[in-house]
């Protein structure tokens, strides 16, 4: 029995393949000097410092689902020093559970299409684990089972103080018309770690699941569109969305938001700006203080700390479609009120449906 | 009168029978004299000479080239039989899709696909869950390969846990190969173990490959002899390894089933590091032919080879080494051997067979 309450925690397997861990319970150091996506890294140091807040100790587990049952059961019992919660840090491939542990989900590629799709597809196979959980950490997730509906109940984690990353680098717009890998080429060359700001920025962090919304990034593609015209609109600064795969650059980050602006039909202008400018990773929290910080309903918002937070003269929810769940989770998670831009796709057209066809 | 059951074998259409076909050829081979079994590959009948004389030469080409020629022309296709719906059905593994019956079974070998679908390419991990909620839904019983694997499924859809059964497989060595290997002359590898592992994460063969290096392994004569291919992973892992390390371990690439007896009867134990199995018959085999066993403290492992074995963290090198130092013991070793056969005969052909029998007579 350890002298503090302990938390087992599990990763996804796939990023311990390259790790030498001294066995099926390991500590956090093991996790800390590894490789590791950017998303999973910041989910592990927000678990970390709840626990830390919280007195708890926690023991990462390298595969729960090994330890179900049995002989292998009672050995984990045994390492778990009487722990009776079980954290599931899921990619939405898997959901790793411990029998009578009380079992917490943390999904944390918010706004990754794929990922999410591969959350759906499971909580469809097996909505009964689902239903099973004592909480989510961050997250919405409900579904119908039968005649009820299941909503886990929320876990708000934060961080106080937003960690501090690689530096960010900047990254000017650039516009060529059917070749936004070339723009992307062009954009990555002039890659700058800092260049000032001369007032505080409008920021839209993106994500995949925020450039699948079209009414939303029609809206973005025109604030694009009026502050190269107009810098004195500026500056406006895009976070480049993480891409589901290991091998992107930076160069294919701006190639997947422009590519959703060249879908938006929005005729922007070509020519190269710095008043818009790509950020790759977490920009400097002093250089967004007393700007606008707009955040789509599928962004990871906890990668954010209260300081950025705090220090936005404005911060806006925003999304076509419904926002209420994002909105109470958002209010819930912030302990106050949020502005909510709810964008409605473009009135005008006549909306054509296809119903069968001929 | 037997009663009677339809046996989907679309398993034993594979060439080289191994895992699940193999556990097919068994079920058949378990089942035949309590049944008057039918066969069906989905929703067609197949010749029960056919299947029994595949299972004699054992191999699935002789099978497909019968349901060919059966099938070569429109008139044949049309004439072809089709399953007795009223008549029980059992897959031995994933069924397609659900209603040929009215009462339906399948086979639950493990659950790695849901639960570690890392270790799967996506088309294998596709083709075991897009049918599984309508596959548990449909059944009237459920067979899981073990206790592990019945525990491990009720966690994720624990109202499938009343249709459950657990069905042990069971080893078969054919009569003649023990005076086969007597014929042959003796094995000339000195003193070594037999490993049933790749590199890839969910077999686990890293460990050992991570061990060879502590200085009690390297100090031990002890030969590692790995069945299975090699591959390019397992050669990049190598590489990092002395040179002295890597002459401590060999695979054998393919081999025959007589090939694999031999080299488990001469052999001191097996090493079954795998992270994950649904019910592990390579550890069963080598129990069969007197022989304890290393395995990883994980799944059905404790559940199948019980007092016959030594257990390890499949995460840890020094417990792994520390296990490895206990069964190189002569003593502990004789101790783990003596256990060995009788844990094996837990697992037969009735074993097998009394859970399909218990369905159909409705209990």
């Amino acid at each position: 029995m350890s002298a503090r309450p302990v938390l087992l925690v599990s990763v996804p397997a796939v990023h311990l393949s390259t790790i030498e861990l001294p066995g099926s319970i390991y500590p956090w150091r093991c996790l800390r000097d590894a490789v590791l996506p950017p998303d999973l890294r910041l989910a592990l140091l927000l678990v970390m410092q709840a626990a830390e807040a919280q007195q708890t100790e926690v023991r990462f587990v390298a595969r729960p689902e090994i330890f179900t049952h049995g002989a292998a059961r009672e050995w984990l019992d045994a390492q778990a020093g009487g722990a009776e919660d079980h954290l599931a840090l899921t990619d939405g491939n898997t959901l790793r559970l411990l029998p009578g542990l009380r079992n917490h989900m943390f999904f944390f590629p918010r706004g990754m299409t794929s990922r999410e799709a591969a959350l759906q597809r499971l909580v469809r196979l097996v909505p009964e684990a689902f239903a099973g959980l004592a909480s989510q950490v961050n997250g919405t997730l409900s579904f119908r089972l039968g005649a009820r509906w299941v909503r886990p109940p929320l876990l708000p984690l934060g961080f106080a103080v937003t960690p501090a990353g690689e530096p960010a680098q900047y990254i000017p717009f650039v516009w060529l018309p059917g070749n936004h890998g070339h723009a992307g080429v062009l954009s990555e060359k002039e890659a700058m770690a800092g260049l000032p700001l001369l007032k505080p920025p409008h920021f839209v962090p993106l994500t995949l699941g925020a450039l699948s919304d079209h009414p939303f990034v029609v809206e973005l593609a025109k604030q694009v569109r009026d502050v190269v015209l107009d810098p004195a609109k500026g500056p406006l600064l895009i976070g480049l969305p993480a891409l589901d795969r290991d091998d992107a650059a930076t160069k294919d980050q701006v190639e997947a938001v422009l590519e959703a602006f060249s879908r938006t039909g929005v005729a922007l202008p070509r020519r190269s700006s710095w008043s818009v400018r790509f950020v790759a990773g977490m920009p400097d929290p002093a250089a967004l203080a007393g700007g606008r910080l707009t955040l789509h309903a599928r962004v990871p918002f906890w990668h954010f700390g209260r300081d950025v937070l705090d220090a936005a003269a404005e911060l806006v929810l925003t999304g076509s479609g419904t926002l209420s769940a994002a909105r109470s989770l958002f209010t819930t998670w912030l302990g106050r009120e949020v502005a909510v831009q709810r964008i409605r796709p473009q009135m005008g057209l006549m909306p054509v449906t296809v119903g069968q066809v001929p | 009168m037997k009663p009677a059951l339809t046996l989907d074998i679309t398993p034993l259409l594979e060439s080289q029978w191994t895992g699940i076909p193999v556990f097919t050829r068994r079920l058949v081979q378990a089942l035949d004299p309590h049944l008057d079994l039918h066969f069906c590959m989905g929703p067609n009948g197949v010749p029960g000479d056919a299947v029994r004389q595949a299972i004699r030469i054992s191999t699935g080409t002789y099978l497909r080239d019968a349901i060919d020629a059966a099938v070569e022309t429109v008139v044949k296709e049309a004439a072809r039989p089709t399953i007795d719906p009223a008549i029980p059905l059992l897959y031995p593994s994933v069924k397609p899709s659900p209603g040929a019956a009215m009462r339906e079974a399948s086979t639950i070998h493990d659950i790695s696909t849901l639960v570690m679908p890392d270790t799967h390419m996506p088309e294998n991990v596709a083709f075991h869950l897009d049918p599984l909620r309508d596959q548990m839904a449909s059944d009237e019983a459920v067979f899981c390969c073990s206790e592990a694997t019945r525990e491990a499924l009720c966690t994720y859809l624990p109202w499938v846990r009343p249709r459950t059964r657990v069905m042990y497989q069971y080893v078969d060595w054919p009569e003649g190969f023990e005076a086969m290997d007597r014929n042959q002359p003796a094995i000339r590898l000195g003193r070594y173990a037999v490993v049933i592992g790749t590199v890839e994460p969910r077999k686990n063969l890293r460990l050992l490959l991570r061990a060879l290096e502590e200085p009690s392994v390297a100090a031990d004569d002890l030969h590692f002899v790995v069945i299975g291919a090699r591959g390019w992973m397992a050669d990049q892992a190598l590489a990092q390894l002395s040179p002295e390390a890597q002459a401590r371990i060999s695979f054998t690439g393919f081999i025959s089933e007589f090939a694999k007896y031999r080299l488990l009867r001469h052999a001191e134990f097996l090493v079954y590091p795998s992270v994950y199995e649904g019910f592990g018959i390579p550890a069963v085999e080598a129990m069969s032919l007197g022989k304890p066993v290393l395995a990883s403290l994980s799944s059905s492992f404790p559940e199948v080879i019980g007092p016959a074995g030594l257990f390890f963290d499949p995460f840890s090198v020094d417990g792994f080494v520390a296990a490895l130092e206990e069964m190189s013991n002569p003593s502990v070793q004789a101790e783990l051997a003596a256990q060995a056969m009788p844990q094996a005969a837990r697992f037969n052909a009735g074993v097998m067979a009394a859970p399909v029998l218990e369905w159909l007579a409705g209990g």
